[in-house]
């Protein structure tokens, strides 16, 4: 859980810095110092500098986690509405609208843009107060008004200079939205909108168009057009009357779906060749991303060799629960399949084989893992050999007795496992107790919520009159300190809080429990089912 | 996984659980699983507590029927278990107090006849546990509730300016709760504490 956070923390982190200009430390504190600047908040420098910096450095927070949390303990300081300072001037970029499109997937962002109405939709819904789609020589893209944004409404065919509208992201589409901060202007300037009869999120591209030739590794997240160079691993047996061909695809950085539509027209494909796909689109759904081949992307057979690299699939979870046709199981001797009451399916009544396996399920809180442990590292985990499995199951006359030590070993605890993964199986290759916490982790999470309870703390004080404390030069000892004790006064009074809450609740809990038991066969039944 | 969907275990603090009053099934059919909304924003099913069985109960008449009371950082998680959670019960009616357990369950609702809610925990699993496990979790709860918070506040500021759009669950739990995130961050830093106080 912990190693795969800061992955994924410094996954976003990258794709984030990627995107934008405010790369380094230095640069995010002068958009920070600028920020504060227009917005009437006179902050030095460097004391911004170094708050990111002991951000960064003291407590490993991520660079666009220390940003926004700088950021907004020094709004809430100089007692700065948010909503104003992001609708402000300085932080809307402007761009074009390729860019925009582009930018899918990524937080809500603030830009500026020109662009031609080229479509007025049907009014579907009274909030929304127009709708359609704006154009200029690099895409096309989707446009609402809200209902509530007191913006006049657009012309069909008018140029409009649009100000400070939000890139959201639906469906692995970007579009704009218009709401109170925004504006849009008739602008002097005519442009030519892109000629395409692609539907948004397509737009502007051909076949003949040109992409940058990325790996697997870099094709992390939905709505890149791309190039790719990879080797067919594998091909799925026809599934749908659209899809020409779909499976999994590979190159020296790891593995991933694939799909080619029959509007590509591509109607040959080999597994184990290596192709070249051309204008291929990712998508992500339910967190797994797969590349396209559509209408406009074509493959070219290489005959490069590219070996692919299987992805190794890792998660810390607990386990939450151990399946049936976990421990010990039999299997056919002819097909290998797992038999159900002494019988196969395929062949009937055999004499199976013995084996050892564990299906369990390991929770990391934002998903559930099914996980297949084989009977090799079964027996390492359980320190039990097969066979001494099947004495014992033999000895107890009881084939279950497995499964009860496989559920005391591992429900509730929690693990690191790797392996690899299939649409609905993790494949486990190594499992192996997580037993320690990330004291760091721990740390800059406390300090960091510390922190902004102490902006919260003297933004109420701050209206009450009360003196403000003098931050600057303010050390991490010492702030640490201050807050701590300013904490620990709060916790009594909580603590306090708390056990007065238990205290009152008590009875009412005595009290409920009666009514509560005579009620617990039904709902016992409603429970049950629910899986 | 067409047609399968298994619930996550959410990660929630006790004081989280027990502010919690809102109570739903998607779905009108009996069997349709239900859900607890808590004021972050969370949408439990199941749920995942490590912590301490300080008080075990049997409150049965009939049959047997066991109470019992874990307590984490932030105050105590209610559960009940008898004949249809058969494992769970034999383990409460042999357990020693206090002593580490972690519990996957099911969260289940109770309203008196004064229209309050009462949330309890139906124990899938019952095992024990040490203080490291305790420790994994209280941490990696804090975490996951400091996200919900984040994200819950973002979409506040958001919802200033739009009313369309975000997370249903956290705009449902906004609405309901009007929470006072504030206190959630206190609870965080107060369970936080208690780890490095007492491991490594």
């Amino acid at each position: 859980m912990i190693d795969m956070n800061e992955t994924e923390l410094a996954d976003l982190h990258e794709s984030i810095q990627l995107k934008s200009s405010s790369g380094d430390l230095v640069s995010r504190a002068a958009s920070i110092h600028k920020l504060l600047a227009e917005n009437g908040a006179d902050v030095s420098f460097e004391e911004i500098e170094s708050k990111l910096k002991q951000m960064t450095d003291t407590f490993k927070v991520p660079a666009t986690e220390a940003q926004r949390s700088v950021t907004n303990a020094f709004l809430k300081k100089y007692n700065i509405s948010k909503t104003k300072v992001f609708a402000g001037k300085g932080t809307a970029e402007t761009k074009k609208i390729s860019e925009i499109s582009a930018m899918v997937g990524m937080p809500d962002t603030w830009v500026n843009l020109t662009g031609k109405v080229i479509q007025i939709w049907e009014k579907s819904h009274e909030s929304i107060a127009q709708a359609g789609l704006v154009g200029d020589e690099t895409g096309i893209i989707k446009f609402t008004i809200w209902s509530n944004s007191e913006t006049e409404l657009l012309e069909l065919d008018k140029t409009y200079d649009f100000k400070n509208v939000v890139v959201k992201s639906w469906n692995d589409k970007a579009s704009i939205t218009l709401n109170k901060a925004s504006a849009a202007v008739i602008s002097e300037a005519e442009i030519a909108v892109i000629k395409s009869n692609e539907t948004v999120g397509n737009t502007g591209e051909a076949k003949d168009r040109t992409n940058e030739l990325r790996t697997v590794a870099e094709l992390q997240q939905g709505g890149i057009w791309t190039d790719l160079k990879a080797n067919v691993v594998q091909i799925f047996e026809q599934t749908h009357e659209t899809i020409s061909f779909a499976g999994i695809l590979g190159d020296e950085t790891g593995t991933m779906r694939f799909t080619v539509w029959k509007t590509s027209e591509i109607e040959e494909m080999e597994a184990g060749k290596t192709y070249l796909f051309k204008n291929a689109i990712t998508k992500e759904w339910n967190g797994m991303v797969s590349v396209e081949i559509n209408r406009i992307g074509k493959i070219e057979e290489t005959d490069e060799k590219i070996i692919a690299k299987p992805s190794v699939f890792e998660v810390c979870g607990c386990a939450v629960d151990i399946q049936a046709g976990s421990g010990l199981i039999r299997r056919c001797p002819q097909c290998n399949k797992v038999m159900s009451k002494g019988m196969c399916g395929e062949h009937g009544k055999v004499k199976g084989k013995y084996d050892l396996r564990i299906k369990a399920v390991f929770d990391d809180g934002s998903k559930a893992h099914e996980t297949i442990v084989n009977c090799e590292l079964t027996q390492k985990l359980l320190n039990l050999t097969l066979e001494d499995a099947v004495m014992t199951a033999t000895e107890t006359l009881d084939p279950e007795c497995i499964n009860d030590i496989i559920k005391t070993e591992f429900i509730g605890k929690y693990f690191n496992v790797r392996g690899a993964k299939t649409d609905r199986y993790v494949i486990a290759e190594s499992i192996e107790r997580a037993d320690s916490v990330d004291m760091n982790r721990i740390f800059w999470l406390k300090e960091l919520v510390s922190e902004e309870l102490e902006a919260l703390n003297q933004f109420s004080s701050d209206i009450t009159g009360s003196k403000r404390k003098n931050e600057s030069g303010m050390g991490v000892e010492m702030g640490t300190e201050e807050e701590a004790e300013a904490l620990s006064t709060d916790f009594e009074e909580f603590e306090k809080m708390l056990s007065a809450m238990d205290s009152e609740t008590e009875s009412d809990e005595d009290f409920g429990v009666e009514e509560n038991f005579e009620m617990d066969e039904s709902f016992e039944i409603d429970e049950t089912k629910v899986i | 996984m067409p047609g399968y969907f298994r619930e996550i275990a959410v990660r929630m603090f006790a004081k989280e659980l027990k502010d919690s009053d809102l109570v739903y099934r998607e779905e009108e059919e009996q069997y349709a699983p239900q859900y607890v909304l808590t004021p972050t924003g969370a949408k439990a099913n199941r749920v995942l507590i490590s912590g301490v069985l300080t008080e075990v109960e049997n409150i049965g008449t009939s049959s047997e029927y066991y109470r019992a009371r874990i307590a984490d950082p932030t105050g105590i998680f209610t559960i009940y278990a008898g004949q249809y959670q058969s494992e769970a019960a034999r383990f409460l009616s042999e357990a020693e107090t206090p002593s580490f357990v972690t519990i996957v369950g099911k969260v289940t609702s109770f309203t008196t006849d004064d229209g309050n809610t009462m949330l309890s925990i139906r124990p899938e699993y019952i095992q024990k546990a040490d203080e490291k496990d305790r420790s994994i979790w209280t941490a990696e709860t804090a975490e996951k509730t400091y996200e919900r918070i984040i994200a819950a506040e973002a979409q506040a500021e958001a919802a200033e300016s739009e009313e369309k759009g975000g997370n249903e669950n956290i705009k449902n739990a906004l609405k309901h709760y009007t929470p006072e995130f504030t206190e959630y961050r206190k609870m965080i830093v107060q369970a936080l504490e208690t780890i490095s106080a007492s491991s490594d």
